[in-house]
C-alpha cells in the first residue's frame, strides 16, 4: 500500500493517508505514553523519593528500608514473597493439569460440551460470589458449620470445627486449595483454540497406528502445540510475582498468615484513601516494584532462552 | 427407551468405543473427576440462588438447607435494599450500580477493542517510518511486566481528577496489549487484494477499513469484546480504588457485604450475588462457540 508521492494528486493521497494513520494511532500511542511510559517513569522516580518533615529527599532510603524489613522474621513482605512463590509453584503444577483437561475435552470425552460450558463458570462470575460459597464451606459458626470445616474436625479429631480461613494453622492451605479448585479447568479458550488448529490428518493417522492417549498427548500434541506451551510458560514465569490467591476476599485482605505480594501491593494503594501527595508508602511500593521488576526481567530472559533452546523460537 | 435417551446412549457408546480397557478406565476416571468439578461449579450458583430465597436468619443459620419459607420477593427487594453509602453525598442503590456497571464495562470494553484493532490494522497493513516498532514493543510490554507502578498510576488519576469520575471511561483506550497481538495476527492473515481493488475504485482508507477489513475480523472483535466485558463486569479491585463513590455492581456488592450482616440483609446479598452472575452466563451461553473458536495464541507447528 506504500506509494512514493510524485504528482500533486499523489501528494494529496499521501497526506490523506498520513492523516488516516495518525488518526488510528493517536489514541493508542497517547495511551502508551501516558499510562505506560509516564507512569513507569514516575514510579521509577518515586522509588528514590522520600518525604521527611515535609521535605522531599532523594536517595536510596526506600531500598534500605526494604532490606531492613526483609531481614525481619515477622515481616509482612517476606511472608508475602514466600506465599507468592508457593502460589506460583502451585499454579505451575496446575499447568499440565489444565493442559490435560483441555486435551480430554478436545478428545470429546462423554459430556465434553457440558463440561466445556460449566468449566467456564469460575471465570464468568464475580470473585465475591465464588468467595461467598468457599467462605461458608470453611465456616465454623455453630450450627452452620461448613462441610470442609467439619471434615477437617473429623480428620484431625478436634473438639470444635476450625475456622479454616480464620486460623493461621489452616488458612494458607485452604487458600491454596481454593486456587486448585478454581484453576483446574485452566485456560480453556487458548487451549481450545490451539487444539482446534491441529491438523485432523495427524490425529487420524496416529489413531490408525494404535497410539494411546498418553502417547498422543505427550508425543504428538505437545510437540505440535509447543509454541503455545512455550509462550504460556514464558508468560507464567514473567508473572511469577503476580501470583496470589484470592486472599483479599477469603482471609480478610490477607490476614492469618496468608499475605501475598500482589495483595500487599494492592493494599498499599487501597489503604491510601486519597492521601497521595508525598506518600512515602507509595514511594516505598515503587522501590519494591522496581526490585521485583529487575528480578522478573532476569527470569523472563532465562525462561525464554531455555524454551527457545528446547524446541525452537517462542512465537506469539 | 425413548428416542432421546437412545440418542444419549448412542453418544455415550460412541465416546467410549474403540478404546482399550486401560483407556476406558482412564476416560471413566477423568469423567468422574470432571463431573465432580462441574458439580462444585454449578453448586456456587445453586448456593447463592437458594440462599437468596431465604430470610436473613435462615440464610445465616441454615446456609446448606432449602428455604423454610420461599421469599421470591427478595429478588425484587434487591433493587430497593441493596444500597451503599460512601459519605453523605454518595448513596448508590442497585439500579445505579447496574447502570454504572453497564456504562463502564460496555463503553470501556468497546473503546479499548476499537482502538486496539485500529492500531493493529495500521501497524500491520501500512508501512511508514517506525511502523515496525509497534509489534516488538507490544511483545516487550507483555513479557516484562512492571511491578509497583500502582501508586504512580493512582497519583496520575488523582491529578487528572479521574478518581470517582465517570470520565474515567475515556481512559479505557486500548493499544499495545495482548489483544493487539490477536488483531495483528488476524490482519496479517487477511489478503490485501480486496482492499487494493476497492482503493482503485476510489474507496478511501477509512472506507477500506470499516467496510472491508473490519468486517472480516468482526468475529474476533466480538470474542475479545465479550472477554473484556466479562472482565470489566466482574472487576471489583480497581473499582474499590478508583471508583469507590460511584461503584459498579462488582465493587458495590463487595462494599455491601461488609454491612449485610449488621443490617440484617444477608439474604439480599445472596440474591444480588445470583443476579450479577446471570448476565455473563447468558452472554457466554449464547456466544460460547464464537469465544472458543476465534481466539488462539502461540500457533501450532505445521
Amino acid at each position: 500500500m506504500r506509494t512514493a508521492p510524485r504528482t500533486a494528486e499523489q501528494k494529496k493521497i499521501a497526506a490523506k493517508r498520513a492523516i488516516f494513520i495518525c488518526s488510528f494511532l493517536l489514541m493508542p500511542v497517547l495511551n502508551f505514553i501516558i499510562f505506560y511510559v509516564y507512569v513507569n517513569l514516575e514510579s521509577f522516580a518515586m522509588a528514590f523519593q522520600r518525604t521527611v518533615n515535609g521535605e522531599l529527599k532523594i536517595g536510596f532510603e526506600n531500598f534500605a528500608l526494604f532490606f531492613k524489613e526483609f531481614s525481619k522474621a515477622d515481616s509482612d513482605i517476606v511472608l508475602g514473597i514466600k506465599n507468592t512463590l508457593l502460589t506460583f509453584c502451585l499454579t505451575l503444577a496446575m499447568f499440565p493439569v489444565s493442559f490435560l483437561v483441555s486435551f480430554f475435552l478436545y478428545k470429546k470425552i462423554w459430556g465434553s460440551n457440558f463440561f466445556r460450558f460449566v468449566f467456564f463458570i469460575p471465570s464468568l462470575i464475580q470473585g465475591t460470589v465464588i468467595a461467598a460459597l468457599y467462605v461458608m464451606l470453611c465456616n465454623n459458626t455453630q450450627g452452620a458449620e461448613g462441610p470442609l470445616s467439619l471434615f477437617v474436625q473429623k480428620l484431625l479429631g478436634l473438639d470444635q470445627a476450625p475456622a479454616l480461613l480464620g486460623d493461621p494453622r489452616f488458612a494458607n492451605a485452604f487458600v491454596l486449595i481454593n486456587i486448585v479448585w478454581l484453576t483446574f479447568p485452566g485456560d480453556l479458550i487458548i487451549w481450545g483454540g490451539t487444539f482446534s488448529r491441529i491438523p485432523e490428518s495427524v490425529i487420524e493417522s496416529a489413531k490408525l497406528d494404535g497410539v494411546g492417549w498418553l502417547r498422543e498427548a505427550a508425543q504428538i500434541i505437545v510437540p505440535i502445540v509447543w509454541p503455545t506451551v512455550a509462550l504460556k510458560l514464558v508468560l507464567s514465569f514473567v508473572s511469577i510475582f503476580g501470583a496470589g490467591g484470592n486472599v483479599f476476599l477469603l482471609t480478610n485482605k490477607g490476614s492469618y498468615g496468608t499475605q501475598t505480594l500482589p495483595n500487599w501491593m494492592y493494599l498499599q494503594v487501597y489503604n491510601q484513601g486519597g492521601y497521595v501527595k508525598n506518600s512515602n508508602v507509595l514511594n516505598y511500593l515503587s522501590a519494591i516494584g522496581l526490585m521485583i521488576t529487575a528480578v522478573t526481567l532476569v527470569i523472563s530472559l532465562t525462561v525464554r532462552y531455555i524454551t527457545n533452546r528446547m524446541n525452537g523460537e517462542v512465537t506469539f | 427407551m425413548s428416542a432421546r435417551t437412545g440418542g444419549i446412549a448412542k453418544k455415550f457408546k460412541g465416546a467410549f468405543s474403540r478404546k482399550s480397557a486401560g483407556e476406558l478406565v482412564v476416560y471413566s476416571l477423568v469423567f468422574l473427576l470432571f463431573a465432580f468439578f462441574a458439580f462444585t461449579y454449578l453448586y456456587i450458583l445453586f448456593f447463592v440462588g437458594v440462599n437468596g430465597l431465604k430470610s436473613h436468619n435462615d440464610a445465616i443459620m441454615r446456609p446448606w438447607g432449602l428455604p423454610k419459607n420461599w421469599h421470591f420477593e427478595n429478588y425484587i427487594s434487591v433493587f430497593r435494599d441493596l444500597t451503599v453509602y460512601r459519605g453523605t453525598a454518595y448513596e448508590t442503590d442497585f439500579l445505579k450500580m447496574l447502570c454504572n456497571s453497564l456504562y463502564f464495562s460496555l463503553i470501556g470494553s468497546f473503546l479499548s477493542m476499537m482502538f486496539t484493532s485500529m492500531a493493529a490494522y495500521v501497524t500491520c497493513k501500512y508501512k511508514f517510518p517506525g511502523s515496525w516498532i509497534f509489534y516488538p514493543l507490544t511483545l516487550l510490554i507483555m513479557t516484562v511486566p512492571i511491578y509497583g507502578s500502582g501508586g504512580a498510576l493512582y497519583k496520575l488519576y488523582y491529578r487528572m481528577g479521574m478518581i470517582n469520575s465517570y470520565g474515567q471511561v475515556l481512559l479505557s483506550w486500548g493499544g499495545f496489549n495482548a489483544q493487539f497481538l490477536y488483531f495483528f495476527a488476524a490482519f496479517q492473515s487477511l489478503s490485501s487484494a480486496s482492499a487494493e481493488a476497492a482503493q482503485i475504485d476510489g474507496a478511501g482508507d477509512y472506507t477500506v477499513y470499516f467496510r472491508i477489513m473490519f468486517p472480516q475480523v468482526i468475529n474476533l472483535f466480538g470474542a475479545l469484546f465479550i472477554m473484556a466485558w466479562i472482565a470489566d463486569w466482574n472487576n471489583y479491585s480497581s473499582i474499590l480504588i478508583y471508583l469507590p463513590k460511584i461503584p459498579t455492581l462488582a465493587g458495590g456488592i463487595y462494599l455491601f457485604q461488609a454491612e449485610a450482616m449488621s443490617t440484617v440483609r444477608q439474604h439480599i446479598l445472596y440474591a444480588a450475588y445470583f443476579l450479577v452472575s446471570v448476565p455473563p452466563l447468558l452472554l457466554f451461553a449464547f456466544f460460547n462457540k464464537a469465544l472458543t473458536s476465534n481466539v488462539s495464541l502461540g500457533g501450532v507447528k505445521e
